[in-house]
């Protein structure tokens, strides 16, 4: 992707859509500082992503962790909390601890707190991620902007109830939530508001009024480039 | 076997143990941070600077070669250049860190051992005790040496368990870390930084090769038994005292055993132990179908 300019509305939820290898996840890692982009290109309510971090709560792809690493899931969770945690800080206060489980529950995990993170499913791994995201905005002067790369891949029915249920309420109590999102079929029940990203921004705006047939085809299709063609084969 | 515990034998046992035990909780780190390669060539890496501390005190006519500030100076400083190399090679070039990591460790072992016969051809130089350095020998440790080692082993390894919540968020989600840990760049070289530290420390009791032995055989072992990062690091602080100490003990007893092969066979006997009791059962593979999807 070389350039491009992307508003998210405040409050709302948004889905990001497009092909595979369409830079979906690169902008949502683009908005989080992890890839290099242009200065200060990047801002949240208007101020430098610098300053606003402690607001920005990340759900990362699952494939992107070693499942074998020897922690459980109350401790994944409690890492949430890691910018209220002091440098020589060896014990977890007991707040953590509380609000660790308080998001569990949440989640419906509250029962697998001392669990191996290997040993459970992947919908409940996927779950215990959002629970960490939870405990961000758990924080005092936490955070309301939620940012989840592909929440709903791979999961099972009863998680993607759950996450969708808890991303709702979420929405209603004022935060923006913007996902990575590949199943076109429940864009309309999920979110307000979609991004169709192929490479350049095809179209951004309200579910009703951007989400057309046409503009799926013309997010989903390849460009009529000869090169393309070729690569097709 | 026949151990006569005096004060200064009892005093060089206790460095032993604080070394062990430091060792076993910063191999522990090491071990989640997949850097155990790396430190392999970087404790290989520390015989050149020895050689060339050693050379530089003899031209300077101190303690005919052998005086320890120099030689751990020079230890640490080939040693952290080695790691600098890994690094830079690693994110400039096209080469993987594997590639890196034993292109490195020959280069600076080869050197190393180049300069030690360069030496050994001096005839000026008191070469003897510089072998203690490659495989390690305690009965070269002195009052004060075994006071420092005591010392620097308890602040390293008090200083890497004060840092156990950033060292487990960065080794378990690297991303995370980076958007929301302070001083997280940091973080990884304050790991390095004591792993340095440590392996110069022990280079007089274990020698510069076998070190790595005490780093990572006691954090494999205790990840054998313990499916959480605090149990394991505990019990990998026990590993390590129990190898240092029972190598310290056999290599005492039969004079001509260097301390550092001791103690590798010593935790190399507790590893097998964990395999056999531990592989195999359920606890042990955490490894699970759905993590493959």
């Amino acid at each position: 992707m070389a350039s491009l300019s992307i508003d998210f509305e405040q409050g709302k939820m948004s889905a990001i859509v497009g092909p595979n290898g369409a830079g979906k996840s690169t902008l949502l890692k683009a908005c989080l500082g992890l890839l290099p982009t242009q200065e200060d290109s990047v801002r949240f309510y208007g101020e430098s992503l610098s300053k606003k971090r402690r607001k920005i709560a990340y759900v990362p792809q699952r494939s992107s962790i070693d499942w074998n690493f020897p922690i459980n899931v109350r401790e994944v969770v409690q890492q949430g909390l890691i910018k209220d945690l002091k440098f020589f800080q060896m014990f977890t206060p007991k707040s953590h601890k509380e609000m660790a489980l308080r998001a569990l529950q949440k989640v419906g995990l509250e029962d697998f707190s001392e669990r191996q993170i290997a040993k459970l499913s992947g919908g409940q791994q996927q779950r215990m991620f959002l629970a960490r995201a939870l405990v961000q905005s758990m924080m005092n002067d936490g955070a309301d902007i939620f940012l989840l790369d592909e929440p709903f891949a791979g999961v099972d029915a009863s998680t993607e109830k759950t996450i969708i249920g808890v991303l709702k309420q979420l929405s209603r109590e004022g935060k923006t939530i913007i996902a990575v999102h590949h199943n076109l079929q429940t864009v309309s029940e999920y979110f307000d508001n979609v991004v169709l990203l192929n490479t350049t921004l095809i179209a951004n705006g309200a579910v009703g009024e951007v989400f057309t047939d046409e503009a799926i085809t013309r997010t989903y299709l390849p460009p009529p480039s000869l090169e393309s063609f070729v690569e097709g084969f | 076997m026949d151990i006569d515990i005096g004060f200064n034998t009892a005093l060089v046992l206790l460095s032993v143990l604080s070394l062990g035990t430091a060792c076993g909780i910063i191999g522990a780190y090491i071990m989640l941070y997949k850097k155990s390669l790396v430190s392999d060539a970087v404790s290989h890496a520390t015989l050149p600077g020895i050689g060339i501390g050693f050379m530089l005190a003899l031209w300077l006519g101190l303690d005919n070669g052998r005086f320890l500030p120099f030689l751990l100076i020079g230890a640490a400083f080939t040693g952290y250049l080695a790691a600098r190399l890994i690094h830079w090679i690693n994110s400039n070039t096209r080469l993987n860190e594997d590639i890196a990591i034993s292109t490195t460790l020959a280069f600076f072992f080869g050197l190393g051992i180049v300069l030690f016969s360069l030496i050994q051809n001096m005839e000026s130089g008191n070469r003897s005790g510089l072998d203690s350095f490659l495989l390690g020998q305690t009965s070269g440790i002195t009052y004060s040496d075994a006071i420092i080692i005591c010392v620097v082993s308890l602040i390293t390894a008090m200083l890497a368990v004060s840092l156990h919540r950033h060292f487990i968020i960065q080794s378990f989600d690297r991303n995370f870390a980076k958007l929301y840990a302070p001083l997280q760049g940091r973080l990884e070289r304050i790991l390095s930084f004591l792993m340095l530290i440590i392996v110069c420390t022990g280079l007089k009791t274990t020698g510069a090769i076998l070190i790595l032995a005490l780093l990572i055989i006691p954090a494999a072992s205790a990840r054998l038994w313990s499916d959480n990062n605090k149990p394991m690091i505990a019990l990998s602080a026990g590993f390590g005292l129990l190898s240092a100490l029972s190598g310290a003990l056999f290599s005492a007893g039969y004079a001509n055993v260097p301390t550092g092969a001791s103690i590798v066979v010593c935790s190399f006997i507790i590893f097998a132990g964990s395999m056999a009791l531990k592989v195999g059962s359920k606890a042990s593979i955490s490894k699970q179908e759905s993590t493959l999807q």
